[in-house]
């Protein structure tokens, strides 16, 4: 069985064998697969052994997105004296992402969209294109924080959404569906492991897509979310209301798979040589948008706050990401401070008491509520 | 990518965290999701902790005042001099002439070499373990240990929280977060603060006064004089968790309201959780050696870790420029290094093991994730050498070998420390209250902040916070640059005018200056 046999067929794989199939790919690959750290969490980040994988886990507090456009990393290095050199860095490591979610493989989808828009990122993009993605589809919520079905952003991805290959948790053995030439030379590495699927097994799945509507909370209410902020229908005082209690910790977009945001900073002992790096930043803070001068166009909390939801929220932004900009993994409920994260302004615009009105931002605004 | 799990080196809270380590670097941090403090979340401190490792003017090699410039020696050459520095003093002056001053950010590792530097090697008592909680003499064992003693969990399961103080979400995230989310759970909530911050709005009831103590003092005393709205809900609740955070108040007042929180925790049900200012201000309180003599005219020679006193107000300033002979083992070249006859490299928090003991008293560890910078060495390194040097025996020379003996020396009672004459508190201006933000001075001054790149870009200003008639009275605008003036020195700050703050309170970010102070336009 070679890759163009294999590409689009759904296979099977009995869950003993799958460590037997990772360290196969640990030969030529760096694995960041979901293992726990015998001290803390549930993590997900390169394993050291094909045994520590746990399918089981309930979910990384990193997104994988975060290997791909890291906290901090040099883009190139400078030296001065008598011509500038520049030495670009570009990180060309090959990973596989073993046991992702669905909502990380979209959130990794957009970013590549968001990368290649205008002026094609190519240290982001270096990195993806030596980046295979394998997923887990979630027969159930993995955290009680996950709103996924609400966001387009899971539980279980359709082909063509980005994934390499998507496993389907049945008893006792996942199904396997190659979504792409690279996914299916990952199979062609232990082949033996493999078999095809029967109607059993699909109709083993069957079953649990049928019942993963009642498994998933469907009340984020971000289509009702996406309508309020379009149509410029949340009160001001809502607005006020919600940003005071922010304290601009960041954690809601260093940990959001969809966040982009970085700052250019450069970094010598002497200014003659040294580095350029980028780091992640933040909508949420006030230097953000600081201007050299001094002035700062978005000066005061509340239009700070109110940027971070519009551009995840409003349909003028929607058109161009063809999305809205949550997948609903639920991190930010973890991460927030002062419960002021998607769920709870969703809930909290729902309490409007307004209907969906769709459109675009220019259409008659509606009355304010009182 | 690797993760190593370690713990936050700001705020007493003591929040796991991990740090991304990529080839050797520390790349970033995330919060632990499991850890019993952090669970999930992280202040902007926290998320930015690793951004001063890599800065280029951290300190990478010992260095030694040779002719009025600091130069560049070998670690043993700047141990020799600076032994030999310390023992000149010693030999040509009496006890108290060497003193020790140490942040609050050591380990408790750090801290027991520095005790026994102090009384076994340099026999002397001029020592200032935390500066952050300066003056503070005694802190009744009740609040630290047994039934009486609040854990960050009482907080969820108590009926009426009573927070004492401003500026939690600044000063103490984790906390106000609980705090916060405990409230919108239901949880009555009284704060008596001078400002509506955060937790007002959600509270039951906020009493707006520039000392808190002086309503808490009321509700001890015989109740006769405290407001039947607070007194109710007092009544009514069957727990109840007492917040303060140290250094919310001028000092005199704060060691008033402790007593009086004394007499409020013997009432059934009721638990007092003290904030720490530092990660290990606990710890170092525990283990404490304060002297009123430290900076008295019989100071010589002094021996500063990570502790930047020159900042301090400018009395200490002069202090230090009067000294024979000064030491500073800092990240960076401090103000007070900047004097210093002998400046020594130390490690960061993610580049050292210790402990730190958090607010509630839990003790954790912290984990090297990276190597330090060039030559510099983990504060243990540096003070068990040191101490070697001076005739300190039994010191131990790994991590391991000084937990032991901390184990041993917790037998031997801890001396008490005396206190210090009480500083007389003004009532500040003849027309506003003067509120000073002591713990908003100290995270100013504090030197790796300083260091930390989003914190510095969010953080440029001062600022001083008044209500918008008193405003108008003084003849101020928002925004504008206001010198403030008292008698211990002065300090300019942007205006920031909101009725956030009564009338009648002015709130400033500067510890000392408790008299009366002058306000004008800065130009």
């Amino acid at each position: 069985m070679d890759a163009s046999t294999i590409a689009g067929r759904v296979q099977v794989i009995q869950k003993d064998a799958v460590p037997p199939w990772v360290a196969a790919m640990m030969a030529q690959a760096s694995v960041i697969g979901p293992h726990q750290d015998p001290d803390g969490d549930p993590q997900l980040s390169s394993l050291s052994s094909a045994d520590e994988l746990d399918l089981a886990y309930t979910h990384d507090l990193l997104p994988p997105t975060r290997h791909l456009l890291p906290p901090t990393e040099v883009l190139f290095r400078f030296q001065g004296g008598d011509g500038l050199r520049l030495i670009p860095e570009y990180d060309e490591r090959r990973r596989i992402f073993f046991g992702i979610r669905s909502c990380d493989v979209k959130g990794i989808r957009y970013q590549e969209q968001f990368f290649r828009r205008d002026f094609p990122d190519i240290y982001f993009l270096t990195r993806l294109e030596n980046a295979t993605l394998v997923s887990l589809a979630c027969p159930a919520p993995p955290l009680p924080t996950c709103f996924c079905p609400c966001c387009d952003g899971g539980p279980v991805l359709k082909p063509g959404e980005g994934h390499d290959i998507q496993l389907t948790p049945l008893q006792g053995r996942y199904l396997v569906e190659v979504d792409s030439e690279t996914g299916a030379s990952l199979v062609a590495r232990a082949p033996e492991l493999f078999r095809d699927a029967t109607s059993a097994d699909l109709a083993e799945r069957e079953e649990m897509l049928s019942e993963i509507d009642q498994r998933f909370s469907t009340t984020a209410y971000l289509s009702r979310g996406i309508s309020k902020v379009t149509n410029d229908a949340v009160p001001e005082e809502v607005w006020e209301e919600l940003a005071e209690r922010c304290i601009h910790c960041g954690g809601c977009a260093y940990l959001c798979p969809f966040c982009t945001c970085f700052t250019v900073s450069d970094r010598s002992r002497d200014g003659q040589q040294g580095e350029r790096f980028r780091r992640w930043d933040h909508c949420i803070l006030a230097g953000f948008t600081r201007e050299a001068s001094g002035h700062n166009p978005r000066d005061r909390k509340c239009e700070q706050f109110k940027r971070r939801f519009f551009h995840k929220l409003s349909y003028q932004y929607m058109q161009r990401e063809g999305r809205p900009g949550c997948v609903g993994c639920g991190r930010c409920l973890t991460t927030c401070m002062t419960a002021v994260d998607m769920a709870a302004v969703l809930m909290r615009f729902r309490e409007l008491g307004r209907k969906p009105k769709w459109g675009p931002p220019w259409a008659a605004k509606p009355k304010t509520s009182p | 990518m690797q993760r190593v799990l370690t713990v936050c080196p700001h705020c007493g809270a003591g929040c796991g965290l991990y740090l991304l380590v990529d080839r050797g670097e520390a790349i970033g941090v995330m919060p632990s999701a499991g850890h019993p403090v952090s669970r999930g979340t992280l202040c902007m401190r926290g998320w930015t902790s690793f951004q001063h490792l890599r800065r280029p003017e951290r300190l990478e090699f010992p260095q030694i005042r040779l002719n009025g410039t600091l130069t560049r020696v070998p670690w043993d050459d700047a141990l020799t001099f600076l032994v030999e520095g310390l023992e000149r003093v010693r030999l040509e002056h009496t006890g108290g002439a060497i003193g020790l001053w140490a942040s609050g950010r050591l380990t408790n590792e750090e801290l027991l070499l520095l005790r026994r530097i102090a009384s076994e090697g340099l026999h002397t008592n001029a020592v200032r373990f935390d500066s952050s909680l300066h003056g503070v003499d005694r802190i009744p064992a009740a609040f630290l240990e047994g039934p009486k003693a609040a854990r960050l969990e009482d907080i969820q399961a108590a009926d009426l929280l009573v927070i004492l103080g401003h500026g939690l979400e600044e000063h103490h995230p984790q906390v106000a977060s609980r705090l916060l989310k405990a409230m919108d759970q239901g949880t009555r909530g009284i704060v008596i603060s001078p400002r509506r911050d955060l937790l007002a709005k959600p509270a039951t009831l906020h009493l707006q006064v520039a000392y808190p103590d002086e309503v808490v003092l009321g509700l001890t005393s015989g109740r006769a004089g405290s407001p039947e709205s607070l007194r109710r809900p007092w009544d009514d609740a069957k727990s109840r968790v007492l917040v303060y955070p140290l250094k919310s108040l001028p000092l005199l007042r704060e060691l008033h309201l402790l007593g009086a929180l004394e007499s409020l925790a013997a009432e059934d049900g009721t638990k007092v959780l003290l904030l720490f200012p530092r990660a290990n201000s606990r710890g170092a309180f525990r283990q404490r050696l304060e002297s009123p003599q430290l900076g008295g005219p019989e100071l010589q020679a002094l021996l500063v870790v990570e502790e930047d006193p020159a900042t301090w107000s400018p009395a200490c300033r002069q202090m230090l420029h009067g000294l024979g002979f000064l030491v500073v083992q800092d990240l960076f070249l401090t103000e007070t290094a900047e004097l210093a006859h002998v400046v020594l490299p130390s490690a960061s928090f993610a580049e050292k093991g210790g402990t730190f003991t958090n607010t509630e008293g839990r003790e954790q560890h912290l984990r090297p994730a990276v190597l330090p910078p060039g030559e510099a060495r983990p504060g243990w390194a540096f003070l068990a050498e040191l101490a070697r040097r001076l005739g300190v025996r039994n010191v131990g020379s790994t991590l391991e070998e000084l937990r032991h003996a901390m184990t041993l020396q917790q037998r031997t009672p801890v001396p008490a420390a005396r206190s210090e004459e009480p500083v007389a508190v003004a009532e500040g201006h003849s027309s506003l209250k003067h509120v000073p933000d002591r713990l908003g001075w100290m995270w100013l001054r504090d030197t790796v902040l300083r260091h930390t790149d989003d914190w510095q870009r969010e953080h440029q200003d001062q600022w001083i916070e008044m209500h918008p008639e008193d405003a108008k009275q003084f003849g101020l605008r928002p925004g504008w640059m206001v010198r403030v003036t008292g008698e211990d020195g002065e300090f300019l700050a942007r205006a920031r005018v909101s009725d956030r703050v009564a009338r009648g309170i002015l709130v400033t970010p500067y510890d000392l200056l408790e008299g009366p102070v002058q306000l004008e336009r800065a130009t």
